[in-house]
């Protein structure tokens, strides 16, 4: 079930009014069930590997927590490790290595003749695993009480809003809230409301709209000039912000209107002046489980030079293969490892120097900075978005060049320039937000009540006229 | 015991506010939502002239739509000219197309054009969502039954029928405010990329020229209705890349001679001006393969012109004696 269905938009209230007319002692079971439907929607199978790994991370805490000897302990963990990611490279990434591992074996003179394994991948595998898991590690650590009902844990690894896209919630921040009774709010609702309205209008009226455009110059790069691959991917650049931060925000509103506070995952990633702020404000919730869960257990920063290059660069690198198994994720991730690190050592350098202050203070300098940083993610992206290697290398060694052509503006000129001016009207809005003048997510605001709400039925009246209906979210095959 | 949901509700102070808040929010929306469909309906109904009471009419799809300039037809004519014609829509489309002018008009055109092509009984290639720019019209009876069978499901039917913005699209806003500007031009500037297709292969892929009963009858009946309406039926066989037409010469031939006896049949008055013969191994005048630049598009138009004070004159008794 999409959030941009029709589907989606019965099964919301009935779920909002059922929940909030029972009884405390039967919702948490009652959103349970209607999680595993929302799940089970999509294929009922997929349901039970969910339902495997919750149970196994569920009795691993329990068994972690009971036992008073570390090493028990560590074996229980492994043993969720083992079995949770087990599940995920099985479904996610055991194709991949069959055939990388069957062209090594070629290219040392072995012959042997590559199958691959008939399976499909479960929807939003990579978010529950990684919920789960951070968890039992947080168990494991002491940071966290065991969960001893097994119908909270459950709800809390398959909470629908954000189940299968995020934000990958934490069990410290979540599963508290299920042990709390909600009261309807009209206030939530229409705060709830507000943001899933928003998300709505990047995901269909702005990402698809360009999505349709992305597709055809990606699916067969070389046919295009330098300006188009340009054009193609700036536009991919807004898709996948739209796509995901819009789901997001659907999530995080639905959430609010039953009550649970989910954590951002967006904060305006394209004003970003640096690729540390980058990743500060992009995928946040991913961002910040690798920094807690990889990162920091490798040594974090507190270690070696040579050594805390490694982290950073394994950091990126898992990040990359986790959005997918294929080389142009890993690329992608590696890509932003080293511009991390050469970032750093920028910084170093300029401190050195003694030019920062003015590096740092210089609006001029400040705008620079997030175009730069802009045009680096930019290049980074086609890297996610191509469908191989070779493609993507061919639209990086050619998007800078050969601008004297104007682009191709696509089979409808008009579509391509109303995709451009829906960028821009995000932009400025996003610019708003920057400085403080609106609120996406129930912060105060200086605008006008009469303003605002103009403004939302104008996003209605938007998502009714230039709304493109049920395309899968790009976050869903992660 | 009262339902949890009822207790929350008079616990919330703020509850009768939002009520309110949101049930101006929906008449906000609605009074939206009306106005501007109104503005784009306005804005389309001006680019195809409908209500109108233009003297010659023009039906097609995207091929008749960059080959013949209005303003142009107008100035070297004289005459009004409705321009009737969308991206996409295949024959039984063009039937509703018809159908619908004629229901709106204000006086009946004297002439139509009717574009045909050698893709006239094609099923593929064309748009199967061109049902789709309809729908601002869907008050009126044909297009409203027409609209019901494509749609997808009821849910999408009355969420057009209700929500009134949900009928346009971008292609449909571009057209409406073209009709507020009074802007008919041709955009498509540039020649066709000969290289692209320098392999025969990807001319004879480029759109297979197949033969489906269905629009066959689609196109009878359409003459068959426009000869009911009385007026005069002009089937325009606008250019189209010399190339193209070699790479399926046969099935081309096969289309023409199809379209041919079955004008005959069911309209035995229509008359076919083919340009195809004369325009189609000039580069210069083609975008792409099936669709002329605006350098097309101005000879085309004299052409049509010509033609058209031709038989003008000669239905005045002024022709040649």
């Amino acid at each position: 079930m999409l959030f941009n269905s029709f589907e989606y938009f019965v099964f919301l209230p009935l779920v909002i009014l059922a929940y909030f007319s029972i009884p405390f002692k039967w919702r948490n079971p009652f959103l349970l069930f209607s999680s595993y439907y929302f799940y089970m929607s999509w294929k009922w199978e997929f349901g039970f590997l969910m339902l495997i790994t919750s149970l196994v991370n569920y009795y691993a805490g329990l068994k972690i927590s009971s036992s008073a000897d570390r090493g028990k302990q560590r074996l229980w963990l492994t043993l969720a490790l083992i079995v949770s990611l087990g599940i995920l490279v099985y479904y996610k990434y055991a194709n991949f290595f069959i055939a990388e591992g069957t062209a090594l074996l070629h290219t040392i003179g072995f012959n042997i003749r590559q199958s691959y394994l008939n399976v499909i991948l479960p929807v939003g595998i990579s978010f529950f695993t990684f919920q789960a898991l951070s968890y039992s590690i947080d168990v494991y650590k002491g940071k966290l009480h065991v969960e001893k009902d097994v119908v909270q844990f459950l709800l809390f690894v398959s909470f629908f809003p954000q189940l299968v896209a995020g934000p990958i919630e934490r069990a410290t921040n979540l599963l508290d809230q299920f042990k709390k009774e909600q009261h309807f709010s009209s206030d939530r609702f229409l705060e709830g409301s507000k943001l899933i309205l928003w998300g709505l209008f990047k995901k269909v009226v702005i990402a698809d709209r360009l999505a349709s455009y992305v597709q055809q110059i990606y699916a067969s790069p070389e046919t295009y000039g330098g300006s188009t691959l340009f054009l193609a991917t700036f536009f991919f650049a807004f898709q996948i912000y739209c796509d995901f931060s819009g789901y997001s925000d659907i999530a995080i509103g639905t959430a609010h209107i039953l009550g649970f506070k989910l954590m951002q995952n967006f904060n305006l990633p394209y004003l970003a002046t640096s690729i540390k702020d980058f990743w500060h404000r992009w995928h946040i919730s991913l961002s910040t489980w690798f920094s807690d869960y990889v990162y920091k257990p490798l040594g974090g920063n507190r270690v070696s030079k040579p050594r805390w290059i490694f982290n950073i660069l394994v950091v990126y690198l898992v990040s990359g293969l986790w959005h997918g198994a294929n080389w142009t994720f890993i690329v992608w991730g590696a890509i932003f490892g080293v511009l991390y690190v050469l970032e750093h050592y920028g910084d170093k350098l300029l401190t050195k120097i003694k030019i920062d202050a003015f590096f740092y203070r210089s609006k001029f300098v400040h705008v620079l900075r997030v175009i730069l940083v802009f045009t680096l993610a930019l290049v980074a992206w086609v890297f996610f978005r191509a469908e191989n290697m070779s493609d993507a290398w061919y639209i990086v060694t050619n998007m800078f060049t050969g601008w004297n052509k104007l682009p191709y503006l696509g089979s409808s000129a008009f579509e391509t320039v109303l995709a451009f001016s829906l960028i821009i009207l995000l932009y400025i809005i996003q610019i708003l937000q920057y400085r403080g003048v609106v609120s996406i997510y129930m912060g105060s605001t200086v605008v006008p009540r009469y303003l605002r709400w103009a403004g939302y039925a104008m996003l209605m009246v938007m998502i009714a006229m230039f709304g493109i209906s049920s395309a899968q979210f790009i976050y869903f095959q992660f | 015991m009262k339902p949890r949901l009822i207790s929350d509700l008079e616990n919330d102070k703020r509850w009768g506010r939002n009520i309110l808040r949101a049930s101006a929010f929906i008449l906000l929306f609605i009074l939206l939502d009306l106005t501007i469909s109104l503005f784009m309906q306005t804005g389309i109904e001006r680019f195809y002239g409908l209500k109108g009471d233009a003297s010659v009419l023009m039906i097609g799809h995207s091929h008749l739509m960059l080959a013949v300039d209005k303003p142009q037809l107008e100035q070297e004519t004289g005459l009004k000219v409705a321009k009737y014609t969308r991206e996409g829509v295949n024959m039984a489309d063009r039937k509703i197309m018809a159908e619908h002018y004629f229901s709106t008009c204000s006086d009946k055109p004297k002439t139509v054009i009717l574009s045909i092509d050698p893709w006239l009984f094609s099923g593929e290639g064309l748009s199967s969502n061109s049902w789709l720019l309809f729908l601002p019209f869907m008050n009126n009876k044909n297009v409203n039954d027409y609209i019901k069978t494509s749609a997808g499901s009821r849910f999408d039917y009355y969420r057009y029928k209700f929500i009134r913005s949900s009928r346009f699209n971008a292609l449909l806003l571009n057209a409406s405010i073209r009709g507020w500007l009074g802007r008919w031009d041709n955009l498509k500037i540039g020649i066709v990329d000969t290289a692209r297709y320098s392999d025969p292969e990807s001319l004879r892929n480029f759109r297979p020229i197949t033969f489906n009963s269905g629009l066959m009858n689609d196109f009878s009946s359409t003459l068959r209705f426009l000869k009911k309406e009385n007026v005069q039926v002009i089937l325009l066989n606008t250019p189209i890349w010399k190339p193209l037409i070699d790479a399926q010469r046969q099935e081309y031939e096969k289309s023409m001679y199809l379209i041919d006896s079955l004008a005959q049949k069911a309209c035995p008055g229509a008359e076919i001006v083919d340009l195809v013969p004369q325009f189609s191994a000039d580069t210069r005048l083609f975008f792409d393969p099936i669709h002329m630049n605006p350098e097309g598009q101005r000879v085309v138009t004299e052409e049509v012109g010509k033609y058209l004070i031709g038989i003008r004159r000669e239905a005045a008794g002024m022709g040649k004696k």
